[in-house]
């Protein structure tokens, strides 16, 4: 007899699920119920049931990083992934022929669904999804543009951590092994290196001036000179100067 | 947004008609022949009007000869100017500019000047230009003339700049309440939403009835939002409510909340949809990730002529070092930018983790 794992963070969802299959697969045993991803990969290694029904938005563990866990599992179930209506989800699932199933799942499309799984179950039984498909899943999944332009920074500032938005940023400073931020509110730390943050800078607003300070052009008052020559940068809303190195003189001769 | 500082085209793109045909050297010349022969008519029209027939041809044809070539020389001056000053020009402003398209054209109506006579009669050029009243009133005139371009340059560049930050006004405008919109409507929400409706319906009719019930109070309370410039504190409440209390029939013991509204604070007017998607924040960043789930409060009261409104949730809160494009990032831009095209410097925003692991938005508006 084949049994079976859902999982939903949702009770209702998972008790309607429930409640479908038994209608349409009364021989398949619904083992156990997970409300989140870290229960359901505990209770799929506990209990192996045949086949596994995983929400993907769930709190601990997505439904694709439980399915990820599950490859060196030998006793890995077949896996039907639930989502509600996602248009990236549904074209990587479609792309990629894997099971899905849309919330709510009507009556028609769940009996498909079922009607496969005996197949597969009946046959000598398909490989699970390898680890490429559902690595090329989860990227089709993530928030589209995050490796494009940075809006917010999380930085330290004081005891507390803050949100900046990079509007804020007056400059940025290299130290150590972190960066400081300065904004017309004083100082955070952010632990990054300035030249990972700064590939999500846009060029035309932040200049590098120095080695290790990166400059809000917008904040830019203009510069001046010390008295030994070197060419400073004037803040609109902080008081300190900062210097330029030669290399990046040429960023102000068109000012 | 940087004015359109930069001088292009030719003097008589002042005039709309003139604005039809695109700016190149060939049209440039072509116009300043056409302000040429113009001038030359009006200054023929002043001074030689009352001239015996015989002569008005004579000095028709040097007036048209002598107004072409300063027409030229103004231009080619220009020309010359513009290339080798063209660094200094760009960033040049004020006095120095304006004394700079002074003195260009002055000296072109010299030149011309000096140029027509020679051509045609350089017996009479010492009478004709090297005397204190041609001088003057020409020195005179074309620094008038030149005067009167800047000005009009000046007025039009004015209503370019005014034109252009209209339209971008309006754009952003139309741009955030499209957002918002379709912010409010996210498709994960909407079918999570039915579907929870339909998974009710057959064990508990009329749970499914009552969260209906508030998808209903919550669709109809944004989209009269939608519609509205600002609505007062309490109403933006009610949607908030309908929107959590949905959320905790969905979530149950995951989810809990509180509102703390003082009494000053209630009526006051809000921009609508200003602190709904801050709530649908903490629950969708901060709280559906943890797995015991938390508590939002959210609490508004005024102080020292603002009303502060804090939202905080015992959420997974913000991860440190990373860099943010996580959390919300564009909700939370979205409503930085209304903030600061409703409120400008009046207004703030700060987000920051709580003593509880999550995270506590704070916004400072103006009374």
């Amino acid at each position: 007899m084949h049994t079976a794992l859902i999982a939903d963070d949702e009770a209702v969802l998972l008790e309607f699920l429930k409640a479908e299959l038994a209608i349409l697969w009364p021989e398949l045993r619904v083992v156990a119920e997970a409300s989140n991803g870290v229960d359901a990969l505990r209770l799929i290694d506990e209990l192996a049931p045949s086949v596994a029904f995983l929400d993907i938005r769930m709190p601990g563990l997505t439904g694709l990083e439980v399915a990820a866990r599950l490859q060196d599992s030998p006793a890995a179930p077949r896996v039907v992934f639930v989502t509600a209506f996602d248009q990236y989800a549904v074209d990587a699932f479609e792309r990629e022929a894997v099971d899905y199933l849309l919330k709510p799942p009507t009556r028609e499309r769940l009996e498909q669904a079922v009607k496969r799984l005996q197949r597969q179950l009946a046959g000598a039984g398909t490989a699970p999804p390898a680890a490429d498909l559902l690595a090329r899943l989860t990227a089709a999944l993530a928030p589209t543009g995050a490796a494009a332009r940075l809006d917010w920074i999380v930085a330290a500032h004081g005891s507390e951590t803050r949100m900046i938005a990079i509007d804020d940023v007056i400059y940025f400073e290299a130290r150590d092994k972190y960066v400081s931020v300065f904004t017309e509110e004083g100082e955070s730390l952010i632990r990054m290196p300035l030249k990972e943050l700064m590939d999500g800078l846009e060029p035309k607003r932040f200049w590098q001036v120095h080695r290790s300070t990166v400059v809000a052009v917008k904040h830019i008052a203009g510069t001046t000179r010390d008295f030994r020559g070197r060419t400073l940068v004037k803040l609109k809303a902080r008081p300190e100067a900062l210097p330029v190195s030669r290399g990046y003189l040429h960023l102000f001769k068109q000012m | 947004m940087t004015p359109p500082s930069q001088r292009s085209g030719h003097p008589l793109d002042l005039i709309p008609f003139f604005r039809q045909w695109r700016p190149g050297a060939v049209r440039d010349l072509l116009y300043t022949l056409i302000l040429g022969l113009g001038f030359g008519l009006f200054f023929s029209a002043l001074y030689a009007y009352d001239l015996p027939r015989d002569r008005l041809a004579a000095q028709l044809r040097f007036n048209f000869v002598i107004s072409i070539c300063i027409a030229l020389s103004i231009h080619g001056l220009q020309a010359l100017g513009d290339t080798l000053l063209r660094a200094w020009l760009r960033s040049a402003r004020g006095w120095p500019r304006r004394v700079y398209y002074i003195a260009v054209p002055t000296a072109g109506v010299f030149a011309g000047y000096f140029i027509g006579v020679t051509l045609q009669d350089p017996a009479t050029l010492r009478q004709t230009i090297f005397t204190t009243s041609v001088m003057l009133s020409f020195g005179v005139i074309s620094v008038l003339v030149s005067c009167v371009l800047l000005f009009a340059y000046a007025v039009r560049e004015r209503e370019l700049v005014a034109k252009a930050r209209l339209e971008a006004e309006q754009r952003r405008a139309l741009e955030a309440q499209l957002r918002m919109l379709q912010a409010q409507l996210e498709p994960h929400f909407l079918y999570n939403t039915l579907a929870n409706a339909v998974g009710l319906i057959a064990p508990a009719p009329d749970q499914a009835r009552l969260l209906l019930e508030r998808l209903i109070d919550y669709l109809r309370a944004t989209l009269a939002a939608s519609r509205e410039r600002t609505a007062p504190l309490q109403r933006e409440i009610k949607v908030i409510s309908a929107y959590l209390e949905l959320m905790k029939l969905r979530m149950g013991e995951r989810l809990r909340y509180r509102i703390e509204i003082d009494d000053g604070a209630a009526a006051l007017p809000l921009p609508p949809m200003l602190l709904q998607p801050l709530v649908e924040n903490a629950i969708s960043h901060g709280l559906e990730p943890k797995i015991e789930g938390g508590e939002i409060v959210l609490a508004a009261r005024t102080e020292a002529g603002q009303l502060h409104v804090t939202i905080s949730d015992t959420g997974v809160g913000l991860r440190s070092g990373a860099s943010g494009k996580a959390g919300g990032g564009v909700g939370l831009s979205n409503l930085r930018e209304r903030m600061a095209a409703l409120y400008g410097k009046d207004g703030g925003i700060t987000i920051a983790s709580n003593a509880a692991g999550g995270v506590t938005v704070t916004l400072r508006l103006p009374l």
